[in-house]
Parts: structure tokens; sequence; C-alpha cells
């Protein structure tokens, strides 16, 4: 506030000033340089005076009431380098004419590319795209994978809901990274960094438990300079094997090495208020239980009869909320529930709906981010150091996360020849309170309770008095009136507040590089990556609850090692220009785990240590090494600047494979011709720069340790009695690499001084004889074997497109588009199997890829099924049961997105700027057990309501006679009858229709996955930021060089979705699954954020 | 000098490129297997077995508290792969290490290496037996193949029965003096044990083809089991007080209360008198007097057939019994055995047997003693009781329709081994249960069969094409082999 009162002080007495003084009209014509032709919207700008013009069609520009003076004009325009000129204003020197260099920089952006070599974009045979670090950081976001969502073509990223604090994201670049949908390698600076994600298992399942999120959350976006994805394998062929799914570069802030560089303290604060946003729509009519009769209590201290509800339902088809006396569940505990003091036993209360449980439920989310980067550099040594801590309170209770960043990067120059650089980076990163997810996991799901079993009366501030005064659990879900041991749910205050997880990572990453320069041509290089983390992770169940006591700690370390050495070779001869790089690598792989967990539970309660297991704990400890050794080398040769031919060719060794089938080489070809530069193009200023690319490489794949050779199974023992088992999956001795091969066209056009720009790429991946884990027959004796099989083909295309349309001296407005499609079609997979089971979803319904068809199709199993249709009328059969005809086995779509990408609108007015960033989708299926439970228990909007004669769906359902039945043909129906309609045909194709029980039909519903299968499609307001930049004259007596602050929104709206409550861009809810399937997951929410940046 | 240093170091890298050492040598898992180690893991399936849910529900002995999906026939599609990769391959590999010359040798410290082979071959008969029984055709001959065949045919049910029963004798055959089994956890070794199992099994397949047109191939094999010699103790699964070797009912009633003592089972039990349901469930809260000791007025069963179970409560029912495991914390018993089979099943089968002319003897006798060992079994014996309730009508034997009051009885007898249970109910038709009014199953019967898992139609369909065209519809409803009517 001061600064801005400064700010309007100090622009006041410029003006008095101005009005004073003698004063002149400045003008002038602004031309090309090369041309001399005029240049209009061009923006001429008096600093001092905070005034300006731009030039009109004729490169003429006017700025009246100039004082007399020394001022500094500013004259900037797109695609050529701007101007900074002193200008002397008097009587006889009005007129300021100047010529613009061409900025010839800006349409040759650099971008980084393998091992951290810059190029020119302009040389490049292969679509890489770069975003800068300011786009990635707009809204301060925890996690790198997050942060790219819509922002680069051909990316897909499925979130994690914000209330899963610090959640796992996936993602794919270019659709399905073949059949088991790998993930891209991150590379920080060079150094290869593991990005798995782990959780706590809940019943040894990967889909319930806790979700500790993906590694790659340890990197602070803070820090980061710009992030280039590498998309296909000619971009990603020097990084080997695990650069077949695409490689994300991510290069960090640094100094300069430079004289006199002065040193450059930035310090930035955000915090961020978030709220949940979305939650399904809940039904406020009707109470607790399986019927809407109330239930007829004794009560034993008194004696009398009572009205109350079924308390051990966890479903809502109760008694219609209409106020009337009962006993709550409360009222059986001799405990205060209301905080006077008093005990509540015995009290009755009104039924009458609480609307906003659910959300009360939830915490207002609290993110404060502190971040601290100092800058310097001289003619020998160059450094940036950078402090960065974040401490959330999630909105989910007692979630929290707390992450400390220390990062130094520095260069140092011994001498003319040799030049070391170093990068250091330690990240502790602390959860307490992660929340499980899944379907019932041990921990207990308090939204899972909410969404799927409760009771829409139940009201919070009682549920939180969890404990009574003498230490007794209390739950809603009590099994009746006399016995109180909860049923099926605890309290959620319980499972939230006492079985809380823990997890502390220490990540330590970084390098250490040596260059020597031989000549001005050669230079060696000598490199060290190192990336290591510590990673424990403990869970707890607490005494007396529904659940065991129980105690968990996982411990892992994992390191990874990359010696590199090369040499880089660069010539230039008249037309031709030559550069090179040969290098070898040995990369060491180093994991350990030991994850221990009490069996029977904790011999004294709430002693949690494995040592108070009462029964021998379950122990598992886990090692493994692999070692990959590589040679490689890359060359690009250029012609007059115009045609750039680049070769790659790279051998592996793998530790992984059969010794006598472990190398494999392969290549990468590309070329790139800027055909602006020919004399066809010299004289027209439409188009300003055109290029055409093509590239076609290969990447070949091992795969993880221990898969070659048949091992047996440890299992659980019995008594003092050991046990082994043959491991489900059969290894193979037989095992060859992978291979995937891709070419790719791409054509990049810029328009009116690069004003209009676009970029189109087409690609096409295939990839063959992959090492499948695959489902073969049980009765083989194996349920999987690893074998080399299949072909899988990607193909799609990816466009960005940008747009300055608008530029004035006060106006600039931008806009930008990323859009791509793509299409994963399963060709072939092994001999005699048409079908691969990716993964199976709670409740009957699996993901498949198939034989000729696109990856990742979801298929009912088991009796479950999706509607029977009746092929000439296309309606559903309805079975004369009033049921629908279920088919079973019956393809319920494909999860893949048949397009999706980002809109970016940033609009610039003076010191003030507002950037939206827009995200969507559109197709792609997945399940929602949400919905499908929400429905089942009465809890759902859905479920209430009028039916087709205008009478409360949840009426009983009455025959023509007033009789209560389960169905009627809706014919046959009772004026007054509820019931929900069940219409469609019979196996004849005449319609019918059916009343339905409702409480009866929802649930049967469950059968029918069909019904619960959502179109992904959205379209979403991502990101709103608006910057206030503080005028550097506000600053000029201040010791600050550079303010500004901003006011943003994540997940501002969801604009566009096919399904209420449920943000499908945010369904990721465990560590390592497809994302087909969503439930028991946390609500999406909004945040709303206040930045500070000052540089000193 | 740093350039050749640095040039010496890449080509030495070069050089030995493709040689790892032992790196991909999994130090995680053993390469190589114990056999008793296997055998004890393989036996703990038997657990799987006994203590499975859905056979109780389907026969009626047991009711679910809420969640009907499963009485209802929901689900009446099974996976068997677990069977095949888990306790069979196990059993396999234990004959392929004592039949392989290289390895028999090492194999000797699980016991003799003949041994060994023949209580596995035991084992694999009592897996593929309860697996026919609810599948019928399965994969036999070509399973357990591996790599050799990922596509293995289904046989017959009648092939699979001819062929389990040659295994159990070719087993009891080649029994040698040697050291017993080791890492056995049923019989301790005791190779006696394992040839009167092996007949048990046997007399248990044959009684099941009665009806079949292999009549005499049963009649054969019954008599020669019996004459071999059968039980004369019951054969448990014996459980441990320890979280992972517990009772499988102790385990659901941790948490849940999702199954209670079915009113079919109860009240059938409670008119005629019958004390074993006094073990079979716990006493309904609402009308025990919490005495300790359980009186047939206590035990309430939950209507089967209830429209919305949910409603009633708890307290109103009976659990299963803690005498099964049944009943939640500080009720169930942890380590309560389950049995495998028992002299009272032995029993009914020679009543049956008599009945059909395969052996001689007193069919009525035989079916006293098998009531007797059944109430004995359950340590509820006390003659007053028992002399009243075999002279009710409905317990009095009857020669003239043997079929019913063996049905009957064994059905009671038989609990809590559903499966069993299932299969004489399929193959007797007694008792004549009624099915759940709100059946899933298209004929709205009981199922008479499991289906087939999803998969073996996408990636063994040419196995699994010739199977159905063999046997009839992959359905629940489609009759076994055995199961005539």
């Amino acid at each position: 506030m001061l600064k801005k009162l400064l700010s309007i002080a100090f622009m006041c007495l410029i003006s008095a000033t101005a009005a004073f003084a003698q004063s002149s009209t400045v003008s002038g014509t602004i031309t090309d340089a090369e041309t001399g032709e005029p240049l209009p919207q061009v923006n001429v700008f008096v600093s001092e005076l905070q005034v300006g013009d731009a030039t009109d069609f004729n490169g003429e520009y006017t700025i009246e009431n100039v004082a007399h003076g020394t001022y500094t004009l500013r004259i900037t325009s797109i695609g050529y380098v701007s101007v900074e000129q002193q200008i002397t204003v008097n009587a006889n020197n009005d007129t300021f004419n100047f010529a613009l260099q061409a900025d010839v920089q800006a349409l040759e952006d650099v971008v980084v590319t393998a091992y951290g070599l810059d190029r020119e974009q302009r040389s490049l045979g292969y679509s890489v795209q770069e975003v800068s670090g300011d786009v990635v950081n707009r809204v301060d976001q925890g996690n790198v994978v997050g942060a790219l969502a819509g922002k680069v073509a051909g990316v897909q990223v499925i979130g994690s809901a914000g209330a899963n604090i610090g959640g796992s994201e996936r993602i794919r670049i270019r659709g399905a990274n073949g059949l088991s949908d790998g993930q891209p390698l991150f590379v920080v600076d060079g150094t290869p960094m593991n990005n798995e994600a782990f959780m706590i298992r809940s019943n040894g399942s990967t889909a319930r438990g806790r979700d500790l999120g993906n590694l790659m959350s340890d990197l602070n976006l803070q820090n980061v300079e710009s992030v280039s994805v590498l998309k296909g394998a000619a971009a990603s062929a020097l990084y080997g094997n695990r650069a077949s799914n695409g490689v994300v570069i991510i290069t960090t802030k640094r100094g300069k090495m430079q004289a006199n560089q002065p040193i450059q303290v930035d310090f930035s604060n955000s915090t961020y208020f978030s709220n949940v946003s979305e939650l399904p729509e809940y039904q406020n009519e009707y109470a607790g239980g399986y019927t809407q009769n109330f239930i007829e209590y004794t009560d034993p201290v008194d004696g009398q009869t009572y009205n109350g509800l079924n308390y051990a339902a966890d479903e809502s088809w109760g008694p219609r909320m209409n106020g009337q006396q009962y006993r709550a569940w409360w009222s059986w505990f001799d405990a205060d529930f209301d905080g006077d003091g008093q005990s509540d036993y015995g009290e009755t209360t009104a039924l009458n709906s609480q609307p906003n449980n659910v959300e009360d439920f939830f915490d207002t989310g609290v993110r404060l981010s502190n971040n601290l980067g100092i800058t310097g550099g001289s003619e020998n040594i160059s450094y940036r150091v950078g402090l960065n801590n974040v401490n959330e309170a999630g909105v989910f209770p007692n979630s929290s996360l707390d992450k400390t960043a220390v990062n130094f990067n520095g260069a140092l120059s011994h001498g003319e020849k040799f030049t070391s650089r170093i990068s250091f980076n330690y990240v502790n990163t602390q959860g307490e309170g992660r929340p499980a997810q899944g379907y019932s996991p041990v921990q207990g799901n308090a939204v899972q309770s909410m969404n799927q079993w409760f009771q829409r009366q139940l009201d919070m501030s009682k549920l939180k008095q969890y404990r009574t005064d003498d230490g007794t659990l209390t739950s809603w879900n009590i099994r009746s009136n006399t016995n109180t041991r909860p049923l099926y749910w605890d309290s959620p205050f319980f499972s939230v507040n006492e079985n809380v997880a823990t997890d502390d990572r220490d990540r330590v990453y970084g390098n250490y590089s040596m260059a020597y320069n031989v000549n001005s041509n050669i230079e060696l290089v000598g490199k060290i990556h190192l990336d290591s983390y510590n990673f424990v992770a403990e869970d707890r169940i607490a005494t007396g609850g529904l659940e065991e006591d129980w105690y968990y700690v996982a411990n892992r370390s994992r390191r990874e090692v990359n010696y590199e050495a090369g040499a880089n070779f660069e010539q230039d001869y008249e037309d031709f220009s030559v550069s090179a790089y040969l290098g070898a690598n040995l990369r060491q792989e180093r994991y350990n785990s030991a994850i221990q967990q009490t069996v029977g539970g904790l011999a004294t309660p709430n002693f949690f240590n494995i040592a108070a297991s009462i029964d021998r704990p379950d122990v598992s400890s886990f090692k493994s090494e692999k070692d990959v050794r590589s040679v490689y080398g890359t060359a690009t040769l250029g012609w007059r600047d115009i045609i750039y031919v680049d070769g790659s060719l790279r051998n592996d060794w793998s530790s992984t494979l059969p010794a006598d089938d472990n190398s494999y080489l392969y290549y990468g070809l590309s070329t790139s011709i800027v055909f602006t530069e020919l004399n066809a193009f010299a004289n027209q200023r439409i188009l300003s720069f055109g290029k055409v690319r093509a590239s076609v490489a290969q990447v070949g794949n091992d795969i993880g340790p221990y898969q070659v050779f048949q091992t047996f199974n440890v299992g659980t023992p019995y008594g003092s009695n050991p046990t082994l088992s043959v491991p489900s999956t059969l290894n193979n001795t037989e095992l060859v690499p992978a291979v995937s091969s891709d070419y790719e066209f791409g054509l990049d056009l810029r328009f009116f001084d690069g004003r209009l720009r676009t970029d189109v790429n087409y690609y096409n991946s295939v990839r063959e004889d992959e090492i499948l884990s695959l489902t073969v027959p049980g009765s083989s004796g194996f349920s999987s074997a690893l074998v080399n099989a299949g072909k899988f083909t990607t193909n799609g295309w990816e466009l960005q497109a940008g747009a300055t349309v608008f530029q004035t001296r006060d106006w600039n407005i931008d806009l930008g588009l990323n859009w791509s499609t793509s299409t994963s079609e399963v060709n072939e997979l092994a001999e005699g199997i048409t079908t691969r089971q990716l993964e199976t979803g709670f409740f009957g319904v699996a993901l498949f890829a198939e034989e000729g068809r696109e990856w990742g199709n979801i298929v009912t199993t088991g009796s479950y099924g999706g509607f029977r249709i009746h092929e000439p009328t296309g309606k559903p059969i309805v079975n004369s049961n009033g049921r629908y005809a279920i088919e079973t086995n019956k393809d319920l779509g494909n999860i893949l997105p048949d397009w999706n990408g980002g809109f970016r609108a940033d609009v610039q007015f003076r010191n003030f700027s507002l950037g939206t960033f827009f995200e969507f989708q559109s197709g792609g299926q997945f399940y929602s057990i949400t919905k499908m439970f929400n429905a089942y228990s009465g809890l759902s909007k859905e479920t209430v309501g009028s039916n087709t004669l205008g009478n409360p769906l949840r009426d009983p359902v009455v025959d023509a006679s007033g009789n209560e039945q389960t169905f009627v043909p809706l014919g046959d129906a009772g004026s007054n009858s509820g019931g929900v309609l069940v219409d469609g045909v019979d196996e004849s194709g005449n319609d019918v229709a059916y009343l339905y029980d409702a409480s009866l039909h929802f649930p049967f519903m469950f059968n029918i996955k069909e019904e619960w299968i959502y179109d992904a499609s959205y379209l979403k307001l991502r990101e709103v930021k608006f910057t206030y930049n503080i005028p550097a004259s506000a600053l000029a007596n201040l010791p600050i060089k550079r303010a500004s602050v901003a006011l943003d929104i994540q997940n501002a709206l969801l604009l566009y979705t096919s399904v209420d409550g449920i943000d499908p861009s945010a369904i990721q809810n465990n560590a390592n699954g497809f994302a087909f399937w969503e439930g028991g997951g946390l609500p999406q929410t909004r945040s709303v954020g206040f930045n500070i940046n000052l540089s000193f | 000098m740093r350039k050749a240093a640095l040039m010496a170091g890449m080509v030495l890298l070069l050089i030995s490129c493709d040689d790892f050492g032992d790196t991909n040598i999994d130090p995680n898992n053993p390469s190589e297997a114990r056999p008793e180690l296997l055998l004890t893991g393989a036996q703990r399936s038997v657990s799987s077995v006994v203590g499975a849910v859905t056979g109780n529900l389907w026969v009626q002995y047991m009711a679910e508290t809420q969640y009907n999906d499963d009485s209802r026939y929901a689900n009446s599609n099974a996976n068997f792969n677990g069977w095949y990769t888990g306790p069979l391959k196990n059993l396999q590999t234990i004959i392929d290490l004592n039949t392989d010359e290289a390895t028999r040798g090492n194999a000797l410290s699980g016991g003799s290496n003949a041994n060994q082979i023949a209580v596995a071959r035991i084992l694999k008969v009592y897996f593929f037996h309860m697996m026919t029984d609810r599948w019928g055709y399965i994969p036999y001959s070509d399973a357990l193949q591996g790599s050799e065949n990922f596509s293995p045919q289904y046989d017959s049910q009648e092939e699979i029965y001819l062929a389990l029963i040659d295994e159990l004798k070719a087993a009891v055959a080649q029994m040698d003096g040697g050291p017993g089994v080791n890492g056995d956890i049923l019989f301790s070794g005791d190779m006696g044990q394992w040839t009167i199992f092996a007949n048990s099994l046997r007399a248990r397949m044959a009684i099941r083809m009665a009806g079949t047109g292999q009549s005499s191939v049963a009649a054969t094999e019954f008599a020669d089991a019996v004459n071999s010699g059968v039980i004369s103790a019951d054969i448990l699964y014996p459980y441990v007080d320890s979280a992972d070797n517990e009772n499988p009912w102790y385990s659901r009633f941790r948490t849940r209360t999702d199954y209670a003592l079915s009113d079919v089972l109860a009240g059938y039990m409670k008119d005629l008198g019958d004390l074993r349901a006094t073990k079979y469930g716990n006493p309904a809260p609402d009308v025990s007097n919490n005495d300790g000791i359980t009186t047939l007025d206590e035990i309430v069963g939950m209507p089967y057939d209830a429209e919305n179970p949910g409603n009633i409560t708890n307290a109103a029912i009976s659990f299963p019994g803690a005498a099964i495991g049944a009943g939640g914390p500080s009720v169930g018993i942890q380590n309560a055995p389950l049995p495998i089979i028992t002299v009272s099943e032995m029993h009914f089968a020679m009543a049956e047997a008599v009945e059909r002319g395969w052996i001689s003897g007193s069919a009525e006798q035989y079916y006293l003693d098998a009531i007797q060992a059944s109430w004995e079994q359950w340590e509820v014996f006390d003659q007053a009781a028992f002399d009243a309730y075999v002279a009710t009508e409905e317990v009095a034997y009857s020669s003239a329709n043997w079929d019913e009051k063996i049905g009957k009885q064994k059905w009671v007898a038989l609990y809590p081994n559903g499966y069993e249970a299932w299969a004489e109910w399929r193959r007797l038709g007694y008792p004549e249960l009624e099915p759940h009014p709100q059946a899933f199953t298209e004929d709205a019967q009981i199922p008479v069969r499991q289906t087939y898992p999803t998969t073996e139609s996408q990636i063994n369909e040419a196995a699994y094409n010739a199977a159905v065209s063999a046997q009839g519809a992959d359905s629940p409803s489609t009759h076994l082999w055995w199961d005539i009517d």
C-alpha cells in the first residue's frame, strides 16, 4: 500500500513539473534497418514520464506535452531488437527516428535437448517443446507433472485431487506408451531422476491405501528456468532405453560467469487458501436406514420405547426428514456431545437435514511457500543458491506436507582451459496424515464413507466427539442401541486423527562436471550424476477402533549414479557447420527396502513399534542392482543455416537381460530445412520463418532386475514351518531387448514477424517385441509369463499455435494453444493371445488391451456387465422381473482421450497483467465407484425427486388396487405409485416399462457397470493470475529493484464436465494405476493465492 | 595425458561391456526350493477349501446379514486360476524335484522321494476333485506344464474322476518304507494316515459317481477303498492362535458381521431337538440369558429369504458358532479347526453303499453311526437327547427313501464344509431347498455349478469353446456329469 501511495505521489509530481515547464511534441518515424520500410505497431515509450505511443502504418509516432529535458526512450516491437536511448528534448530537438534491427534470436529459440546440449531450434529435425519456468510456475504448483498439464502438445496429465495432499500425478506423452503405458524419463540439469510413485498399501492391494506421491514432486519448481519435453525417439535416442516414453528435461536457474555481475537476491512468498470445490450432489430428504420406517428401541434405563433410526445401516433409505423427534445415535452414549457438560444420554432430537455435513468435514487448506534465490558471478565464478520451504496444511483434516529444499548451482573456471560445474540439491519432504484412499482400506477412508456409505442426517459436530471422557470410542454406525460397537464405520474423525501415517524423505541429487577445452573446436567433458533418496513411511491404526491396531514401517533407499565421459566437436566451414558429440556412460542403480508390519495387533495399546507385534511380524526385505553401460554419438551437419542433418547412434548393455543377448544398438536420423532462407521467400513480409522437419529413430528397451531366472517366493510361515511357493509369473531366460521405432514430420511456420506462430507435427511410433508379463491361462501353473511379444502403434497430431493479437504501447494480448490427438492401437499380442488385462478395478471392471483395438478398454468381468441391447431397436432389454438384462464381458469404452490440450490468454496493460490458462480434454471414459455407491446407498440426489407419474421416487410402488409391490408394469401402477422408471424393450423388441422400488433399484444398478461409466471430457479454467508489477519509479528510494504482487487461483472453474461432483482431470488416486476408475478418492480443491516477488 | 587416460577408460569400459557377473542373480528369493517348504505352503491352501463361504450360502447353512448378493447367486462366476498357480503348481514342483535325476538327491530333505511324490499326488487329487465338482470340465491332463502348454485343453469330468481315482491308488502303492514327509502340518509325516486319507477320498469320489455310467467302477472302488481302510477319526485342518494362520471365520468376524446362521438350517435342527445347533450358531443376544450355556431356544436363524436383511438387527439373530471360529473377537475361537473329511461323512457313504449293494452291512446302523459321529464331532453327544432325536419321524431311518434320509442328515452333518455339502445336495437332491426369491440366476434356481473365469474365454479360447460345447453352456444352471436328476 505504501509503495502504491509513493508511486502515485511520484507520478503526480512529474505531471506537476511537466505542467509548469516548457514542453514540446516529440515525434518520429521507425523503420526496418534492413529494408528501410516503415514499421507499424512499434511501441515508443518515455520511461520517466510513463507516456508513449504506437506507430501508425507510416511508422510514425507522436507524443505530446513532453517537458524539455533528458529522457530514456524505449522502442520495442516483436521480432526486432529493442532500443533504449537517451534523448534530450528541447525546442529545437523533438524529432527522433530509429531504424530497428530484426531480432534473429527471437526466431531462433535455443532449446535444451539430450545431454543438456543447447540447440538452436531451427536445426532440430524433431519436435521439442520448451516451456519457460514462468509458464510452469505461473501458479505455484507442488508437482512438476501437474505443472505441465495442458502446456505441452501431446502431453496428457492425470492429476491428483487437491485434497490428496502431495498425491501422485501421472503423465502420458503421445498416447499410451506401450502396453504397460510407461512413464517418461525426467532429467534435471543432466541428472536422470527417479519418478517412482509409492504408496502404503492396504490389504495388500495396489488400489487402496495411502498415496505417497510421485518422487518428482521433490523438485523445487521455483528454481526451474525451463522445461523441455522431448516426445519422440529421435529426440531421446541419446538417453537410452528409458527415453522410449519421452524425456522431460528440466534446466534450473544459474548465475552467469561474467565480470562484475551484481549480486541479485530474489525473494518470493505465496500464501494459498484452498477449499473443496467438487463434491457429489447429495439428497437432503431422507435419513439413514434401509426402509422408511423408524425403528422402535426400548431404553434399558427408563424402560420406555423411542423412535430411532437403523444405526447399523450405512445407507440413507430411511425416514423422510421432517423434524420428527427421535433418538440420534449419540443419545445411546453416556457422554457429552454438545459441550454443555451434561450427558446427552436419552435426549431426543429433531430429524433434520444436514446439507453441508460432508463439506463441513473438510478444513480450509493453507499453503505457505517462501523462496529465496541469490545469484551472482564474476569472470571466473558463477553461482546461484536457492532456498525453498513449502508448508501446507491440507483441506483433509489433520493432513500436512512440509518441504524444504536447498540447492546450489555453480561454475568455476580454472584458468583458460578447465571449467568445473557443480549442482547440488537437498530436499526433505515430510508428509503427515495423508488420507487413505480406495475401497475400504484398513486405515479407514473417511471420504469413502461420506460419499458411499453414510447417513445423510449426520451432524459433523457430533461425530467430532469420537471419544467420550472415559476414552470410549463412539461412532454413528453402532450395532444397536445396546451394542455401541461400530458395525462398518468408525467415526471419520477417529481414523483421521488417530490412524495417522507419516513419511519422511531425504533426497540428494546433483552432478559434477568438468570440461576441458582442447582447442576452439574440441571440448572434453567428464560428469558424475547422482540421484539418491532415503524414504521412511510409517502407518498406524490406533487401538480400539473397528480394525485391529497396527503399525507399519517401510524403509526404502535408492541410488543411481551415472558416470559419463564425452567429447564435443564443433567446426564452421564456409557453407557448412559440423557439431558432434561422442560419449560413454556407466549407470548404476541400487535399491534397498525393508517393509515391516505388526501382525495380530499391538501388545501395548497405541505403542507403535514393530516390537509390539503380538504375532510374528510380517517382514520383507528386498534389494536390487542394475547396471547399464552405453556408448553413443551424435553429429549435426548444417548447410548455410538452411539444411541440417542430424544422426545419432547408441549401444547399450544391460545387466538385466540374458547374458548372451544383453546388447542392443539403435539410432536416430533427422533433418530440418529452413525454407524461408531460400531466395524465393526473400521479398515477402508475411511468412517470416518456415521450417520442415522429418526424423526416424529407434529406441531399445530392457527390463527390471531379476526377471530372467526362475526363483521361489518365500511365503507366510505356518508356526515354525517356513513355506515357499512357485511364483505365479514365469521368468524367461530367452528374452531379447525390445525395440520401438518412430518417425515424425513437422512444419514450423511464423507469420508477420512472429506475431502468429504455428507448429504442426505428425508422428508414428511402433513398438515391437515388448517384454511383457503376459497373462496366460492359470491352468498352465502360471498366471503370467514374461515374453517378447506384440506390436503396438501410436500415431497422432500435435499442434501448437500462438498469436500476439493486439499490441500497443499500453496493451499486449497474447494467446497460445496446444492441441493434440493420438491413437494407440494394439496390433498384435502374443501368439494365440488376443487380450491382455492391464488392471482390475473394484467390483467387476477391468482394463484390457485387445488385439486390433485401441489400448485401454474398460470391460466388465465376472457376473457384472452392461445393458443388454436389443440390436434392432437399440434399446436396453428389460426382463419381466423389471430388471435390466445384463450383458457380461461388455466393452464399455476406451480410457484414452480423443484429443486434449490447453489454451492460454495473457493480457497485459501497463503494469498489470492477467494470465488465464484453460485445459481441456475430449473423450476418454472412466468408471466412477463414488457415483455408483452414492446412488446404491441412497445418498445421491438422483435417488430422490419425482418419477414419471409425478410422485416421489421413494414412495412405495403400488399397483392399481393400491397394494404395495416391489415393482409393477407402468401401465398397472396406481396413480400414486412411487418407484423408478425402468424402461426398454423385451426380448422381442416390444416397449416395456416398469416402476421399481427405489431402494432396490439403485442397488441393483450396481450390477450394470455401464451406468457408472462417464465421459472424462472437460474444460477447465485451471489457472488465473493477476499481477501488478510495481513501477521501478515507485521503488526508486527503496533497496528493491523489482517488485510485484499477484493474486492467483488454481482450479478456478470446472467449466464443462459430463459428471457432477467429480473432476475427471484429477482421478489418479493411487500411485501406479492407469486412472481408469475413481472411487474412495478425494475431492478436488480450489486454491486462491497471494504472491509477493521481490528482487534486491 | 588426461585425454589418453579418458580414452583408455572408455576402451576398458567397452571391452567388458557385456559381462555383468552375478548382478542379475536375485538376492531376495532362493533359486532352489526345499520340497518340504513347498508342501507346507500347499497344505495351507486346504484352508481355502474348508473355510470357503459360497457353498455355505448356497446350501442355506448361512444367510447374509446385509449384502445378500451371494445368497442371491449374483456372482456364480469363480476363478480357478489360483488353485493351479498356487497349491497345484507347488505340489507338481515337489513331484518334479523328486523325479528329476538332477534334483532328487537334494530333495531328500523332504522325506523319501517316493513318499513325497505320493503325498503330493494325494493332495493334488484333493484339490482337483474339489475343482471339478465346482466347474465340471477343467484342464487336467494338459495342466501345470508351464511354457510347454499355454493353451491347456479341458478334460471331461468323467475322465478326471477316473484319472484321480487311479492317482490315489498309484500314490498309495508307491509309498515306500523310507522317511515320511517333512513340513506336513496335517499328518506330521505319518504315511499310514496319508494312506487312509487317500482311501477316504477315493470313497468320497466313488459315492459321487454312483449315478453315472461309471457306477460299476464306483462300486468296485468304494468297496476296495473301505477294505483298504478309511478314516476312524475326523481329519481337521489345524488352525493356530496367530493372525496369519487363524481360522478364516474368525478373520471374517474380526470387524464385520456379514453372516448369520440361516433359519433354514437352524429351524430344521431346532424342530428336531438337534443339539448340534448350539454349536453351529452362537446365542442370539436378544434372547440369550448369557449364562454361558447355549440352549436351542437361544439359537435364532436369520431368514434366508429376507427382502430387507439390513432391517433385522444383529442382536436378534445367531451368528455362526464360536466352534467354527465365528462370532467376533472374544467370542470366536481363533484356532477352531475345520473339518476336511469326517468319520460321519464316511458312515453316511457306507450307508448309501449298502443301499446300492456295493458293500454288505446294515444301512441303518451306518446311518445312525454317522449321526452319532457328527454329534460327537461337535461335542454335544448326550445319549438321551440323541435317542430322542433319531427316534423322530423325520430322522428315523427308512430304507425306502434312503436318499432323502441320508441327503437331509448329511446336509446337517457336513456343516460348515459348504462346497462338499453343495455337491452332495446337488447329487442327492435333498433337502429340497427353495431358491432365494430374488435370485439373480436366469432360471431363478440355485446354481448347480460355477462358471469359468472370464479370462478363459479370451486367452484359452479354443479349449474353452470345446469344453463348453461338450459340457453345455458356461452357466450356473448346467448340470455336471454326476449330477443326475
